[in-house]
């Protein structure tokens, strides 16, 4: 495998990703419910989503590219509705807490 | 009458009976050596004793005849205390497994001397946060009434 910046970028990604994974599942026992509860379900399964999409990321140059696009494009898509989680999350938070 | 605001601890001798179950306890009894904290006033374990709050000497006696629990303090506790433990209580009953948190906070500010009524709000927004919004509103609500009765 040629060792360069995108194949040492892809690595990264991969790896802030399995701890972002790991970090979702770890604060899920403090957050039963309530209005974080709500919302962490869906970041688990996203993360998970985005964990096991990031890991073809090492193999982008072995793959076609019109199979490359779909994935990418669901990466975006995904992408797009976890920020939309999180900017509900915090609007939520800030509710409660400035109530 | 036994003052349900005393504390008491458990001893060595009420540690190993809990192993052991040398003496013939009834569950009441075996379940209030279980849980006696040394913190709580004996008040609080009416309910994991399996009796009425002025059934609790019946219940506490033969503990403290064997020597498995002892007086850690008694006689009315400080009113800012007794609201504390009550509204701990009210806690642990409303969010049962989940409690953890609330009463940690609780617990914290009794304990930092904070205005008890502010950190019954910053639990309840916590558990409304973190553990059920409905309960969250229903400790609110009851642990404001406790307050103001």
């Amino acid at each position: 495998m040629q060792l360069d910046m995108i194949t040492i970028l892809g690595f990264g990604a991969v790896l802030i990703m399995l701890i972002n994974l790991f970090q979702v599942i770890s604060l899920k026992s403090q957050i039963t419910g309530g209005v974080v509860g709500k919302s962490w379900n869906v970041m688990i399964i996203l993360v998970v989503l985005f964990a096991a999409g990031y890991m073809i990321l090492p193999f982008l140059a072995t793959m076609p590219v019109e199979t490359l696009r779909s994935i990418v494009s669901l990466i975006l898509f995904f992408g797009a509705i976890y920020v939309l989680v999180t900017i509900r999350l915090i609007y939520g938070i800030i509710r409660e807490l400035s109530s | 009458m036994t003052d349900l605001h005393a504390i008491y601890a458990r001893t060595e001798a009420g540690l190993q009976e809990i192993k052991a179950r040398a003496f013939d306890l009834t569950r009441g009894q075996r379940n209030l050596l279980i849980v006696i904290d040394g913190k709580s006033a004996l008040g609080s374990f009416a309910k994991m004793a399996g009796c009425e709050p002025e059934q609790m000497g019946e219940v506490l006696a033969p503990l403290v005849e064997h020597g498995l629990i002892a007086l850690v303090a008694g006689g009315p506790l400080p009113a800012e205390t007794f609201a504390a433990q009550t509204l701990i209580a009210l806690a642990e009953r409303v969010f049962e497994k989940r409690a953890g948190p609330v009463v940690l906070k609780l617990e914290k500010a009794v304990g930092s001397g904070a205005d008890l009524l502010t950190a019954v709000e910053s639990a309840a927004k916590l558990a409304k946060l973190t553990i059920d919004e409905s309960k969250a509103r229903d400790f609110l609500a009851e642990a404001r009434r406790l307050m103001s009765a």
